[in-house]
């Protein structure tokens, strides 16, 4: 695969450090051990970081780093491509689905599309050139917003939050950790809560604006389709009128609508009745899931690149500008692979992909501010 | 003989001269279907289930309710049988299977008398006691020759009648079965059996080994079983040696040294094993075949694997889960009328159906047997099968054969120069150790006319397929069926069946998905057979589910790949209460001298723990042992189903889940509670024909949801 060079970030014109770790086959034995809990899959994605990058950096050494990237690539050194041992059957289907983490913003802080394509890029050098039957993408602020994605699912249930000042507070989550509980799910729980207290807008509004952030993901998918690279492509986590408007405004049927299994009750079935008769009336096909909508916070990641010690291992090559800083490295995207043999009902090799950069932000501490910025005085 | 046998088929004692030939046959068979299996790859992953019922009936008297027999049901329905519809199932999802059982209930209901009823349970409460079938004759008949049965439980087709005969003439007297009574505030104690006692059966064994040793059939072949031709006086000489210390250390696995010279190859042995002398104290007494098939409710689930490697796979690691399945499914607590000290009915079925001549049961000398056998043809298994010889998987190790078993060393032989690895001519030879019950003549002729035998032989797998049929193992393994196609099959057995069509769709999807997770993740869970049979004789006892440890591997995600070592230490909990426990049929009892030291601390670094059935399948962070539920639940999102599909695997893992939590009770325990508050119970653990009628008419309205059953169902 041709290595290209990449125009990173649009917020601020350098080449910002990039963190990507592959982590191991989680269907082998040892990963598995130590990811299974049964528990939420934030959980098991945290572990198999923490894992892969125990193998990785500390026994062994495991890792590429491009200076002129300044990409730094953490594989796990066993990553066995297949767990099942019968030979002769080759009918595998790989599906992936991308999460889209708050952080992954363009300037306009909307989703940005070169984090999708970084994703794909990933999977492919992880898994090889292989064709994708599922591509599933799922947007961090739409999926906190379906009941069940957060401790107490009642209080946010129904409202739908306006779509700015939910992706702000998002964002605000990846402030510097000098304020504890500002981080991670809890902030977002906050966030919720705030914006579901002041939040008066209509809802179809909200959902019109919301909608629209995501058009430019949403046909980058659809280019993956029509290339050939992916056979079918999903969203998670969409209610119905977001699916409504996703359809209208991008004319761009998805093929997969993922929802979320309310785990605590498996007899529950009030979840998104008309969403699932919408879908069906459609032909989109609804499926399962059970992932958290982080499934990883700046929290856990700059803890573990704390642990692990990324950031004195690998000094940044790069100086950030006057009056801008190096921020923390956030996670980005997350990308979730499965190869498995449907028919049979096995899973053959399944592994995150996590990416997290830096970018220059403006430094807290600089003597002027300049008015332009001063939307984010409100946030210091 | 005054039984009436129809042309087409040879009995037991008929073929028995022959039957070192259809043995021989029968290992040609499976060298040919191994052989032929190893091309071949099965693509799509496909199970079935069997699901057997039985109708029971209030004729007249609204107090009491009897047993039918089917033929008074449906004539084109041979057996209490119903055959899941079309073979195999397709896909791997067992979504459908709870729809699939309620039309199968929905059909064999339509076709009921008014005053019957059907129930999935695995068998009539009061069989053997008063009045338990429609028409019921007296006892003693000669086709049974039961003491409690009657003839007419006896379902009068052909093969069956062989087979119960077969049984009997093989063993020289009615197999006799004991299980312990449970003690209530008011029962006699100690208990006799007001029907049979251990001396008339004793003494039958004298009686009929007498009469039964006809000696026609001794100068037929060397290895005819020669009925035990002994003495009374020499019968009661060996039973008076019954305390012997057994020394089961130099007790090996492997194959003796020389075994080509030998007729017959067994496992070193010090001497002949006494190891059945069931205390028949405070024992109920059965005496037929009968209590052990061909009468009850059964649920099974067959899994087909890709390719033998896979196959083996299952077949080990499926074997140690059966023991926490049957705990967790326990149903029958009461035996002939009786409440019994067990929950389970696994081991009555094993030992009624035990076939075992005197010989092989070590009650006599050696002379033509080809060696005492520990176990019933029913029963858990012997060995594991271990990975094939080509596969990279490192978590078999010999130690965990670590019991005796015979095996026909003719046909291990044969198996192992046709290129079939040890463990596995092991398992086979000793499955063809057992003799079949009855042949049809197509088959034996065949054997007789030596000319065009040759040709065709290799072409059926009818004697092979006999052979298996005459061993239930609590899994078994069958080969690829070459005419339809299908790949090795691997059969769980020890599920016993549930009262409604959403608890048996439940543990059927538990086990569809289970076998899935252990070939996913490649789990490891590899158990002693000693401790294995432990577990079973455990699972039995009354709420297992709550008040029994099992031991099990606590980590199962080791050894697959050989990068662990395993300590093989055993961390024990408790008092022990749980374990010195006898296993009726056979089973040598405890020995661990392959896995000491026995501590009981660190159970963090013990290879095996002693677990309840919650901490097994819901994980507990105290061993830090990540539960089989656990597994599946986090393996069934990775797999991108449908919503609604995962929604309802979920749900009925939930009942599963449930259960083993202890939130919800086993049916054993709800029969249990019900004829322990009935009005009408006297506390002295006898269950009257009334009793017996409210339970199973309340049962019945529970399946049909008439009644609810929070506990037993949430």
């Amino acid at each position: 695969m041709t290595r290209r060079r990449q125009e990173i970030t649009e917020k601020v014109p350098t080449t910002p450090r990039k963190v990507v770790v592959y982590t191991d086959n989680l269907m082998t034995s040892n990963s598995a051990r130590n990811t299974v809990t049964g528990e939420s899959s934030s959980k098991e994605l945290a572990n198999s970081l923490a894992e892969t990058l125990n193998t990785a950096l500390v026994i062994s050494t495991s890792f590429r780093f491009d200076p002129e990237l300044n990409t730094l690539e953490i594989l796990d050194p066993y990553n066995p491509r297949n767990n099942i041992q019968v030979k002769g059957i080759t009918d595998y289907k790989v599906s992936v689905k991308v999460f889209m983490l708050p952080t992954a913003v363009d300037v306009k802080n909307r989703p940005s599309t070169v984090y999708v394509k970084q994703a794909m890029a990933s999977v492919q050098r992880q898994l090889g050139a292989v064709k994708i039957d599922e591509l599933v993408v799922s947007f961090a602020e739409i999926s906190a917003q379906t009941p069940g994605g957060l401790n107490e699912s009642s209080s946010v249930s129904s409202l739908t939050r306006p779509g700015t000042s939910q992706a702000d507070s998002l964002l605000d989550q990846g402030r510097p950790l000098d304020s504890p509980g500002q981080a991670g799910i809890s902030t977002i729980d906050d966030a919720n809560n705030d914006t579901s207290t002041t939040g008066s807008r209509t809802s179809n509004d909200d959902s019109e604006n919301d909608m629209s952030r995501y058009l430019k993901v949403w046909r980058l998918l659809n280019r993956f389709k029509r290339s050939g690279d992916a056979s079918k492509i999903g969203i998670s986590d969409v209610t119905k009128s977001q699916l409504e408007q996703l359809c209208q405004q991008s004319e761009i049927k998805p093929d997969i609508v993922q929802i979320r299994l309310n785990l605590n009750d498996p007899s529950d079935q009030s979840l998104d009745g008309e969403l699932r008769a919408y879908a069906k009336e459609q032909g989109i096909s609804v499926s399962a899931h059970a992932d958290e909508p982080v499934v990883l916070s700046d929290r856990t990641f700059q803890m573990l690149a704390s642990d692990f010690k990324i950031n004195e291992r690998f000094p940044t090559t790069e100086v950030a500008p006057q009056g801008y800083k190096m921020d923390f490295m956030r996670p980005r995207w997350v990308a979730n692979y499965t190869v498995m043999q449907t028919k049979r009902g096995l899973v053959a090799n399944r592994g995150y992909i996590a990416m997290a950069s830096s970018d220059c932000v403006l430094d807290p501490n600089r003597i002027s501010p300049r008015p332009k910025y001063s939307m984010f005085g409100g946030f210091l | 003989m005054t039984r009436s046998k129809p042309p087409n088929m040879y009995s037991w004692q008929e073929i028995l001269p022959r039957m070192e030939e259809i043995r021989s046959q029968a290992t040609d068979q499976f060298i040919a279907a191994w052989k032929d299996s190893q091309s071949r790859r099965v693509n799509d992953f496909s199970w079935h289930e069997t699901f057997q019922v039985m109708i029971t009936a209030a004729p007249t008297a609204l107090t009491a309710m009897l047993m039918t027999l089917l033929p008074a049901l449906a004539g084109d329905q041979p057996m209490l049988a119903s055959p899941s519809d079309g073979g195999m199932r397709g896909g791997w999802l067992a979504t459908e299977i709870l729809e699939c059982l309620r039309a199968r209930r929905r059909l064999l209901k339509s076709r009921l008398q008014p005053d019957e009823m059907l129930l999935s349970i695995s068998q009539f409460p009061l069989l053997g006691s008063g009045v338990y079938i429609d028409s019921q004759s007296p006892v003693n008949g000669p086709l049974l020759r039961s003491l409690v049965l009657s003839e007419k439980c006896l379902n009068p087709m052909p093969p069956f009648t062989l087979e119960i005969a077969g049984i009997v003439d093989r063993r020289g007297i009615v197999p006799y079965t004991s299980v312990p009574v449970f003690r209530d505030t008011n029962t006699e104690w100690p208990f006799v059996d007001k029907d049979l006692s251990a001396e008339t059966l004793d003494f039958g064994i004298l009686q009929s080994t007498m009469n039964g040793s006809s000696g026609n059939y001794n100068s037929g072949t060397s290895s005819a079983v020669h009925s035990a031709g002994t003495s009374p006086g020499f019968a009661a000489a060996c039973s008076t040696n019954s305390n012997i210390v057994l020394n089961y250390n130099s007790i090996g696995s492997a194959p003796s040294n020389n075994p080509e010279g030998r007729p017959y190859a067994v496992t070193p042995s010090p001497r002949p094993l006494l190891f059945e002398m069931p205390s028949n104290k405070n024992c109920l007494l059965l005496d037929s075949p009968l209590f052990g098939i061909g009468s009850g409710g059964v649920l099974r689930v067959t899994l087909c694997a890709a390719d033998l490697d896979e196959a083996r796979t299952l077949y080990d690691h499926l074997a140690p889960i059966c023991a926490i399945m049957t705990a967790l499914t326990a149903a029958t607590p009461i035996v002939k009328g009786y409440l019994t000290d067990r929950d389970c009915y696994w081991d009555v079925q094993c030992s009624a159906v035990d076939d075992r001549s005197a010989q092989e049961r070590g009650i006599v000398p050696l002379t033509t047997a080809k060696g005492t056998l520990l176990k019933s043809r029913f029963g858990s298994i012997d060995t594991y099968l271990g990975p094939g010889p080509t596969s990279d998987d490192m978590s078999f190790h010999p130690e965990f054969n670590d019991c005796q078993y015979t095996y026909d060393s003719n046909s291990y032989w044969k198996m192992k120069n046709g290129g079939v690895d040890h463990l596995l001519s092991q398992h086979v030879a000793r499955l063809f150790i057992r003799d079949l019950h009855y042949a049809s003549t197509k088959m034996v002729g065949e054997t007789a006319t030596d000319v065009d035998a040759k040709p065709r032989k290799t072409d059926g797998q009818e004697h092979f397929k006999r052979f298996l049929g005459c061993n239930r193992q609590n899994v078994c393994l069958y080969p690829p069926n070459t005419r339809a196609g299908s790949g090795w099959e691997i059969e769980f057995m020890s599920l016993e069946v549930q009262l409604t069509d959403a608890e048996n769709a439940a543990f059927i999807t538990f086990i569809v998905l289970l076998s899935r997770v252990i070939i996913s993740y490649r789990l490891n869970l590899y158990l002693p057979i000693s401790l294995m049979d432990q577990n079973m004789s455990r699972a039995q006892r009354i709420n297992a589910t709550r008040d029994q440890l099992f031991f099990f591997r606590r980590d199962l995600f080791s050894g697959r790949d050989g990068k662990s070592s395993s300590s093989g230490r055993i961390s024990r909990r408790g008092n022990g209460n749980s374990r010195h426990t006898a296993h009726s049929p056979g089973s040598p009892g405890d020995r661990e001298s392959f896995h000491r030291p026995l501590s009981n601390g660190s159970p963090d670094t013990a290879e095996y723990v002693e677990l309840t059935v919650d901490e097994i399948l819901n994980g507990s962070k105290k061993y830090r042992v990540t539960g089989i539920l656990n597994i599946i639940m986090s393996f069934l999102p990775t797999m991108r189903l449908e919503y609604d599909v995962e929604q309802e695997l979920r749900r009925q893992l939930w009942l599963v889940k449930k259960r083993a939590s202890g939130r919800l009770c086993t049916l054993a325990t709800w029969m249990r509670n019900f004829v322990q508050s009935h009005p009408e119970y006297r506390h002295d653990s006898i269950v009257s024909p009334s009793i017996n009628y409210d339970m199973l008419r309340t049962m019945s309205d529970i399946e049909e949801g008439r009644v609810k059953a929070p506990e037993l169902l949430g």
